[in-house]
């Protein structure tokens, strides 16, 4: 984005031809990409109106009991408007989605956006981490793999990446959990199964640690939502105990989620740096004598880096909406898993409300990732 | 490489594994082995003791995390009836009259101190005790129990418990400390009713607009429970500080931690890992386990039967008609007949087909009513001996007879063709059909097995549109008058629970004489609800299979806790853990 920023800030006094270029052609990009994003979600959302109906049960019994006689179910049907027709519930929901209300959990008597407010940043912090963990683990890999080529260590990160690519989330993470909360309990390389914090743990919430209790609107729900990520709260309130457990009980769910896309990454790298590697630009630069770190980290990494930052990006929008697994493993409840349980208690309401906001993940993620293109390769232009 | 950059990547390394070795426990603490400790099945005098101890001032700090199989809908009793909610409302709020953890029996533990129904049965009269209190300090007063019977009857408040007072007229508190329930018709099992969670009436408007939308359905910072609501994390976990005027005595536990784990072994590896000191819908292969975890298993409140359909198939009707009159059906064309029932008794190994099926999760059971419910259940009844010889008699002499040569017997050029209906989600079912299906039909039957989906059994089954069906009860309740599937006015196709068009007006009879015994009487109850057994079962119009076991796990060290079928908190105040 520096590209585009430095660009941004010539504007305003001196801007050049060619940053005005960059600036109205990427704004246009991104508004068309986002113009064409909404018949993809309006198409996503009749899609899970649709299938959501198909599921077999009835959601006021799922919600009341098989107890609940007809008249409560009636009147429960109709406060959620399950009486009407389904093309005439869809048009409702159509309405009420454009105001921005994505209505009230069947099961709860909440409002689904609240839900999704408290349950967003489980997933972000998780998908983050583990993205974090794919990314330095997977570029070390690639890098180390292919730099010695064919050598016993390339053959086991591969072995190891191959592994890593095909075992499944639910295998790798009950084993996990088993081992190191089970088989390694009582030693110092224990780690919890399951929640997020140790039971006991208070949670400050930023807005008060930082003396903001007065402060209101959407930057306070910022700071309340950034609350719930408890490693991030932790860093900024200074309680590090906070952050040091929030972290431990991260690291199975991170590992048993990022395993995947680092084997991914790790492959891409490996290849995309020795493709690199062999062009006639990495030996002019060691003929001018430059020392391998400077000839591996500058020049093959960031020329590498294009096709690797693409797949971590489109990594991000699957960790974000694929931790359904991981979730319901070690016990967090997030986007994956409340939509779970959402779909088994026939919440309509909060299925079609996660469903929407996974999709948006997935267009942004790769729009972000369109755009880096540009900002990464200065070669590339849109056109 | 060089030595530089293989020394860069090195450190690379290390430092990445930096927070991993950061985060883990301290290397140079052990803990040590918890000694192993039983749990007595009953209160016993080191209960007394703790109690004791514990109403005079606990000194030590304890902790207890439990896990909870679902996220709470709301802690108002109004407004959820789903079981981890009024596991969390028990916590903190008082009930008029609690139920026995190990019989179901209503008891006068809670704030009840005795109740009294009038001659016609129609009438209940409620005496609390006094002194109570509000964590707020207000007295608890009969005006609370009232107001929360008067919400949950109310027709603008959206509750899900509302059928529970369908039979309430009226309620009238005398004074602060007695009311008066008046019934439309008599019905002992009101008294069930009355084990619900009372709300702190003083902390919502009396026309009962913010029953819904008050603060305190959030933050149920007030309450009279043996602990108090500390703090929640939605779909996280539920945390509560001991209540130090609970009126049986302060708990030993300072804090009780509800965690939300809802798989089943996610439960598991917590307990085992020493994450949480107890957990109930394990998985039954975790009695195989140990690490310092003590396994047991109570029945759960429900069970699976064959049920035998007695009327014709091909066209349910129900089993009373519009003025309430006993209606007689048109019979099942080969289950109407008594012996062929009998035969499929008998020729049927229950037993062992429940051990082969469950394994050491077998349990067995002799009628529908559990026996968790000791005061009504007829003991002396058996499951059916097997004997191939006898049934094969039975169809002989019901006229269905094998030709030379054939292996399906037949009447009438009629054959023997029965359809065994069951859900194909469940393997353990499909097993157990299967198993039947075999046994039959060496017998001479021709059974099919039907696989359906849930939905589909569902519907066949209360349609009454089956010949043979394997299905399950749950959540039958603690009184068998919760469940009458024998009751002819339930015979009503597509939405009665007597799916086996099961008739007889003296059954009729009874169920209505143990729901209306003077006083409510549990022993004439229980003698009145053993009769009706032992007539269904003469009858032969199902064959009782399997009860359901919850396995649960709690941490060594832990004394008092003794969870049974009904409940699990009974004595909670008393609840310890020994110093490791």
């Amino acid at each position: 984005m520096r590209r585009v920023q430095s660009a941004h800030i010539q504007l305003g006094t001196h801007a050049t031809p060619a940053a005005t270029w960059t600036v109205t052609k990427m704004g246009r990009y991104i508004s068309r990409r986002l113009l064409l994003a909404i018949p993809v979600i309006i198409g996503i959302l009749f899609a899970t109106f649709a299938l959501a109906r198909l599921i077999p049960g009835d959601p006021c019994r799922a919600a009341l009991g098989e107890k609940a006689t007809d008249a409560i179910c009636d009147a429960f049907n109709e406060r959620f408007g399950l009486n009407e027709s389904i093309p005439v519930q869809f048009g409702i929901y159509m309405q009420d989605v454009a105001r921005g209300d994505l209505g009230d959990s069947i099961r709860f008597g909440r409002p689904a956006t609240e839900i999704i407010t408290e349950r967003l940043p489980v997933t972000i912090e998780l998908a983050l981490m583990a993205l974090l963990f794919a990314t330095i683990f997977g570029i070390t890999l690639g890098v180390i793999s292919a730099y010695w080529r064919n050598s016993p260590i390339d053959l086991l990160t591969m072995i190891g990446a191959n592994i890593g690519v095909s075992i499944p989330v639910f295998v790798l993470g009950l084993l996990l959990a088993y081992t190191f909360a089970v088989v390694l309990k009582d030693t110092p390389f224990a780690l919890p199964p399951s929640g997020r914090l140790t039971p006991g743990m208070a949670i400050p919430s930023i807005p008060e640690v930082w003396g903001l209790e007065n402060y209101t609107g959407i930057g306070r729900g910022f700071l309340e939502f950034l609350s719930r990520m408890y490693v991030v709260c932790g860093i900024l309130t200074l309680n590090f105990e906070l952050t040091r457990d929030a972290l431990k009980h991260l690291i199975l769910p991170m590992v048993a989620l990022g395993t995947i896309p680092l084997a991914i990454i790790a492959r891409m790298t490996r290849s995309a740096m020795l493709e690199v590697m062999s062009l006639d630009y990495m030996r002019t630069a060691r003929a001018k004598g430059l020392s391998e770190r400077k000839v591996v980290f500058r020049h093959a990494m960031r020329n590498a880096l294009l096709p690797i930052v693409t797949i971590i990006g489109l990594q991000l929008g699957g960790l974000l909406s694929g931790a359904i697994l991981t979730e319901t493993i070690f016990g967090l409840t997030g986007v994956g898993k409340t939509l779970y349980d959402a779909i088994n208690s026939r919440d309509y309401v909060v299925v079609q409300a996660f469903t929407l906001v996974i999709a948006v993940v997935f267009v942004m993620a790769n729009l972000i990732v369109d755009v880096s293109y540009a900002v990464l390769d200065p070669r590339i232009r849109l056109s | 490489m060089t030595p530089r950059l293989r020394t860069a990547l090195l450190r690379s390394i290390c430092l990445l594994m930096l927070p991993t070795l950061a985060c883990s426990a301290n290397p140079f603490r052990r803990t040590a082995e918890p000694a192993a400790t039983t749990v007595p099945a009953q209160a016993t005098a080191e209960t007394d003791a703790a109690l004791a101890a514990a109403t005079a001032a606990p000194a030590t700090t304890q902790r207890f995390t439990q896990a909870l199989a679902s996220d709470i809908v709301s802690l108002n009793p109004v407004l959820a009836g789903d079981a981890a909610s009024q596991a969390v409302q028990g916590l903190i709020l008082p009930r008029l009259i609690e139920r026995d953890a190990q019989t179901g029996a209503p008891a006068s533990t809670g704030l009840a101190t005795g109740w009294a129904w009038s001659a016609d049965g129609a009438t209940l009269t409620v005496t609390l005790r006094s002194g109570v209190m509000w964590s707020d300090g207000a007295p608890v007063t009969a005006r609370d129990a009232g107001f929360t019977f008067a919400a949950l009857a109310a027709p603008n408040v959206q509750s899900p418990l509302r059928a529970l007072v369908d039979n309430l007229s009226a309620i009238t508190p005398i004074g602060e400390e007695q009311l008066v329930f008046t019934l439309h018709q008599a019905d002992c099992t009101f008294l069930q009713t009355l084990t619900l969670p009372i709300l702190p009436s003083h902390l919502f408007a009396p026309d009962l607009s913010d029953i819904a939308t008050n603060p305190w359905n959030d933050a149920p910072t007030v309450g009279a429970g043996p602990f108090l609501f500390q703090s929640r994390t939605s779909g996280a976990q539920i945390t509560l500080a001991r209540n130090p005027g609970y009126f049986k005595g302060v708990p030993v536990v300072d804090t009780l931690t509800l965690r939300v784990l809802t798989e089943a072994t996610a439960r598991l590896r917590a307990l085992l890992a020493g994450e949480i000191d107890f957990a109930d819908g394990l998985p039954a292969e975790a009695g195989a386990l140990s690490g310092g975890v003590q396994m047991m298993n109570v029945l759960r409140d429900g069970y699976s039967m064959l049920a035998i359909n007695l009327a014709d198939p091909a066209a349910p009707q129900p089993g009373r008609s519009e003025a309430g009159a006993l209606q007689p059906q048109p019979p099942h064309p080969i289950l109407g007949d008594l012996r062929v029932r009998q035969a499929i008794a008998q020729g049927i190994d229950v037993a062992q087909l429940l051990r082969a099926t469950y394994g050491a999760d077998a349990a067995p059971l002799t009628s529908w009513v559990l026996p968790t419910i000791p005061w009504a259940v007829a003991t002396d009844l058996a499951i059916p001996a097997f004997d191939p010889a006898a049934a094969r008699a039975l169809l002989d002499a019901a006229g269905w007879r094998a030709a030379e040569g054939s292996r399906i017997r037949t009447r009438d050029g009629a054959p023997l063709a029965l359809t065994l209906a069951t859900n194909r989600d469940n393997p353990l079912r499909i097993r157990l059909a299967e198993g039947m299906r075999e046994a039959l039909n060496a017998l001479g039957f021709d059974v099919t097995v039907q696989q359906l989906s849930f939905a589909e059994a569902s519907a066949i089954i209360m349609q009454q549109r089956y010949d043979l069906a394997l299905l399950g009860w749950e959540q039958v309740g603690p009184d068998p008058a919760g469940g009458p599937y024998f009751d002819s006015r339930k015979d009503v196709p597509g939405a009665g629970v007597n799916v086996t068009s099961y008739q007889n007006p003296i059954v009729d009879t009874l169920f209505d004489a143990a729901r209306t015994a003077p006083a409510c009487d549990l022993q004439a109850r229980g003698d009145l609800y053993r009769q009706i057994q032992r007539q269904v079962q003469g009858e032969a119009a199902l064959l009782p299979l399997n009860g359901i076991r919850n396995h649960m796990g709690i941490a060594a060290g832990w004394k008092n806790v003794a969870p049974g079928p009904w409940g699990l908190y009974e004595g909670i105040e008393g609840w310890s853990k020994a110093p490791l």
